[in-house]
């Protein structure tokens, strides 16, 4: 039913490109993330969706209406988008209290009141505030301060919910919570979501697609395991999750395989790049790695660098002839620096540089 | 930090308290006291006044009169101006910033002056123009109602102007986002949220424009009696002069009953957290786009502010530099030194009246700078018992008027050799002013991590070795400004002056308010113009300060 098109779009500041030519589809009842470094231009495309920055070209679509398009000479204001937004600081109105803050977009559309206070209680019980309706925001805790700004958002049922980094000021266990909500509450209100964030465990927990964004730009767009197993660049592969990064001597493309000669030569089976470029990088996930102290087929020698207990793993550091590459064991006795020990990688991949 | 303290230590505690106690403590209890005891037996004189007078009724109608339309105007200026300022895209934000701060940093007098010579019936330059184009007598005239009230909320406005822009600026700008992806359009948004959040440091600052005005002398002194509108600080003024203390005493009660109250309310409104909309990161608000009328506003306000402070500085200077106030100020030969001269070199009341303002700035500042920075230590970072106590002491001054305080001054010290000298209008300062230096030291004390003092602490260095090896260099640009601050007023002080100083040795200002009464406007303007040279001097050498040695001033 709705969906989110934006095309091209362009925002300066200035001198400054915030948003260099991004363009994505979000479908309906989807859960996109963009995710990046900071500074990458995330908020500023959110809020170019959500009519609050007005942009310098493309195209943003929401379902059948156009509501940004400045060659046509169209702005929708915010007002107008039936957009919910919910703002990384909360912005929760300190002067009304939690009832009057989620009903206030339900009074703007004129309501009757009976049917205000209904929907105000169901979405209540959707962010579990029961009971808190007549508190005021500085009587809550940065938690409930979020779920009042998500209820407020939820409220009034837009088609779409933007969310800039919601819980980077929550501490870590009520983010992990959080996360779970978010995502629950999305999946049962069926509503289309753009979300920000720059953690990258936060995207994967969380998205249908993620758009990994660097400098304004959208470098791959895809689903979490896409995104982490075929990585469009080495930029792409480091921003999500640990990698490897292996020199290679040679390489030579099979039908669906890569084999690639490294270094020291021993030959890897690796999957093919995403799209072809001249120069690649092999990228190895510490955790594709098993680690053996008896040689196995295929094997690559090293010494153990160092060794770092890390509770449900060990982060080791090993040297493979003149590269140390990081690999996650799980279980298996620890193993002390200096230790002779054979790598078997079990998955690889081929990223354009 | 350590409980138990050594002989000096003590020493300093108790010198502390004795200097609160005499120049704050004793004359503020002396003021209540002789309000209700007369002769050993309680008669509440005072009060029995307030009901008897019948002149009181009219001068407190007029006063609350007079604060009710200046606390209106300073509104519809200072809140409209603000958010120009702050959520506009307003070309020249800087200079309008600066004009429209400017009449705060010179005395309300001075401004009086400065609009006397602008509006006077007779030698005011609007209303020669007019004879000069042809007309007869006058157009405007500054000493009425509404000259009062112009000149006031000229000045007075700055508190609305400076609570309602720092609050804009420090608004979250997604709280007013966050309306409007409700759907509110601007409209609502401004009804609904900002004018909500922003309603209670206007109130603070209109509470501030409304004590303020009530409070002044200078102006109403100025323009309210030439015009017979009475004031509760004029009336305080005449009856000082007439000996009539009791009568004083009356009105001083009555104008504490207006003033106290509200101060109270406006710090109880700032320190309240309800309202705290400061969260998270800082955004950039988005600044709405004036569009083509972003330079007819400007010629607007500009126009609108001119007239408000530099018209009146410039007529106040031209005034200084006639040679006779009557002459024609469109010819050029009707221009000399003669005045100024005169004022530094051969009038021995204003020479002696600048020697003894210069002696009393300088001994006050300093005084104040020591004893400020003193007070801040004990207050901020020690558990000495009556912390407090000081810090009420300390501050309590600057919320009295200042003829209110001069009472209390005589009261306290009649019957002491203090009484008509300039030592007593010494000790008036000192405590008038001290809450300046207390709160400069404060802010800077607040910027120095205590870890540095405790350090030194656990060095082996005694309390009074941490406070003069650690904290005064560290806190040396808090002391410089704050000597700065108080050296600035203290020199052109009027109302305390006027009040306390002896008749044969009058200050800067005393000597100011006499040539301006017996109509030597020459003088009285030449030392008006030394008056707004150092006062622009001090503000220029208070920025160096403060962007020098990086600190905020209050
Ligand atoms: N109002 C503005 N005026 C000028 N420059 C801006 C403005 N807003 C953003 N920028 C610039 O645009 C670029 C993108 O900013 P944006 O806020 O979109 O980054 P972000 O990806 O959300 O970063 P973060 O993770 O730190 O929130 C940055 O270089 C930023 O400095
Ligand atoms: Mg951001």
């Amino acid at each position: 039913m709705v969906e989110v098109i934006v095309r091209d779009l362009l925002k300066k500041f200035g001198s400054v490109v915030a948003v260099d030519r991004v363009s994505f589809n979000v479908k309906h009842g989807e859960f996109l993330t963009l995710l990046g470094p900071s500074g990458c231009g995330k908020t500023t495309t959110l809020r170019c969706i959500a009519g609050l920055e007005i942009p310098d070209d493309g195209e943003i679509r929401i379902g059948e209406k156009i509501v940004s398009a400045p060659r046509k000479g169209i702005f929708v204001p915010p007002e107008k988008r039936n957009i919910g937004m919910v703002f990384q600081n909360y912005a929760v109105w300190p002067h009304m209290t939690v009832f009057d803050n989620i009903a206030y977009p339900l009074k703007i559309r004129r309501l009757p009141k009976d049917e205000i206070r209904r929907r105000v209680k169901r979405v209540l019980e959707l962010v579990h505030l029961e009971g808190l309706e007549n508190r005021y925001p500085h009587q809550l805790s940065g938690g409930q301060q979020q779920r009042v700004a998500l209820a407020r958002a939820l409220v009034m049922e837009p088609e779409v919910l933007l969310l800039d980094e919601p819980l980077s000021n929550l501490d870590a266990k009520l983010r992990e919570e959080m996360r779970f909500e978010i995502k629950e509450i999305q999946r049962r209100v069926g509503i289309t979501v753009i979300y920000v964030t720059h953690d990258q465990a936060e995207a994967m927990a969380m998205s249908d697609k993620i758009a990994v964004m660097n400098k304004g730009r959208i470098l791959q767009i895809g689903t979490p395991t896409e995104i982490y197993r075929k990585p469009a660049n080495a930029f792409v592969a480091e921003f999500i999750g640990l990698a490897n990064f292996l020199e290679y001597k040679s390489l030579r493309f099979e039908n669906n395989r890569v084999s690639v000669e490294l270094k020291n030569g021993v030959l890897l089976l690796c999957s093919p790049p995403v799209k072809s470029s001249d120069k690649y990088v092999v990228v190895v996930r510490p955790s594709d790695i098993e680690i053996s102290k008896e040689p196995l087929p295929g094997s690559i020698p090293g010494t153990i660098v160092k060794a770092t207990f890390l509770g449900g793993s060990v982060d080791y550091r090993v040297d493979i002839g003149g590269q140390v590459i990081r690999v996650e064991s799980k279980g298996g006795e620890l193993m002390s620096p200096g230790s002779r020990v054979y790598l078997v990688i079990r998955y690889c991949v081929l990223a354009p540089l | 930090m350590i409980l138990r303290y050594t002989f000096s230590e003590y020493a300093l505690w108790i010198l502390t308290l004795v200097v609160l106690a005499v120049t704050v403590a004793y004359p503020i209890a002396m003021l209540f006291y002789s309000s209700i005891v007369e002769d050993h037996t309680i008669t509440f004189a005072a009060f029995q006044r307030m009901i008897k007078d019948p002149f009181l009724p009219k001068v407190t109608l007029n006063t609350l009169q007079l604060a009710v339309v200046v606390t209106f105007l300073s509104i519809a200026i200072g809140v409209p101006l603000a958010w120009l300022v702050v959520r506009t895209d307003l070309p020249a934000k800087n200079l309008i910033k600066v004009l429209a701060t400017l009449p705060f940093i010179f005395p309300p007098y001075l401004l009086a002056m400065g609009w006397i010579s602008l509006a006077d019936p007779s030698i005011g330059i609007i209303n020669r123009v007019y004879r000069i184009l042809g007309g007869h007598g006058f157009i405007v005239n500054i000493y009425s109602f509404w000259g009062l009230v112009t000149v006031m909320a000229s000045r007075f406005y700055v508190y609305v102007f400076l609570t309602t822009a720092s609050a804009l600026e420090q608004m979250d700008p997604s709280l007013e986002e966050a309306a409007r992806m409700c759907g509110a359009p601007l409209s609502r948004v401004a009804r609904e949220i900002t004018i909500p959040l922003i309603t209670p440091s206007i109130v603070a600052g209109a509470l501030l424009a409304f004590v303020a005005t009530v409070s002044n002398f200078g102006i109403p002194a100025l323009i309210g009696l030439p015009a017979h509108y009475a004031v509760l600080t004029t009336v305080i003024y005449s009856d000082i002069n007439m000996y009539d203390l009791e009568g004083a005493a009356a009105y001083s009660m009555l104008l504490l009953a207006i003033s106290l109250p509200l101060l109270v309310v406006e710090r109880f409104i700032a320190r309240g957290r309800r309202y705290t909309t400061v969260t998270g990161r800082a955004t950039r608000p988005t600044l709405m786009k004036l569009g083509s009328s972003r330079y007819p506003i400007l010629a607007l306000v500009i126009a609108f502010l001119m007239p408000a402070t530099l018209f009146p500085l410039s007529t106040l200077v031209m005034m200084a530099f006639l040679k006779e106030c009557y002459l024609n100020p469109f010819v050029i030969s009707n221009y000399s030194f003669k005045n100024l001269y005169d004022v530094l070199f051969v009038n021995p009341d204003t020479q002696t009246a600048i020697q003894d303002s210069l002696i009393l700035a300088t001994s006050s500042a300093t005084a104040i700078a020591m004893f400020g920075a003193l007070v801040a230590y004990i207050v901020l970072r020690t558990r000495m018992a009556g912390r407090t106590l000081i810090n009420v002491l300390a501050s309590a001054p600057f919320a009295l008027p200042g003829s209110v305080l001069a009472l209390a001054m005589i009261f306290a010290f009649i019957k002491t050799p203090l009484f008509n000298t300039l030592a007593l209008v010494f000790v008036a300062y000192f405590s008038r002013y001290l809450s300046y230096g207390v709160r400069t030291c404060v802010g800077s004390l607040l910027q120095i991590d205590p870890t540095l003092e405790e350090a030194a602490r656990t060095s082996g260095a005694p309390w009074i070795r941490t406070f003069s090896d650690i904290v005064i260099p560290l806190i040396k640009a808090g002391i410089v400004s704050s000597w700065i601050l108080v050296f600035m007023p203290t020199l052109s002080e009027l109302t305390v002056s006027v009040i306390l100083a002896p008749p044969t040795r009058p200050t800067i200002g005393k000597a100011v308010y006499n040539l301006m009464e017996s109509g030597q406007f020459g003088w009285a303007y030449a030392l008006g113009f030394l008056v707004l040279l150092v006062v622009i001097a001090g503000q220029i050498a208070i920025n160096i300060v403060s962007r020098r040695l990086g600190v905020k001033t209050v």
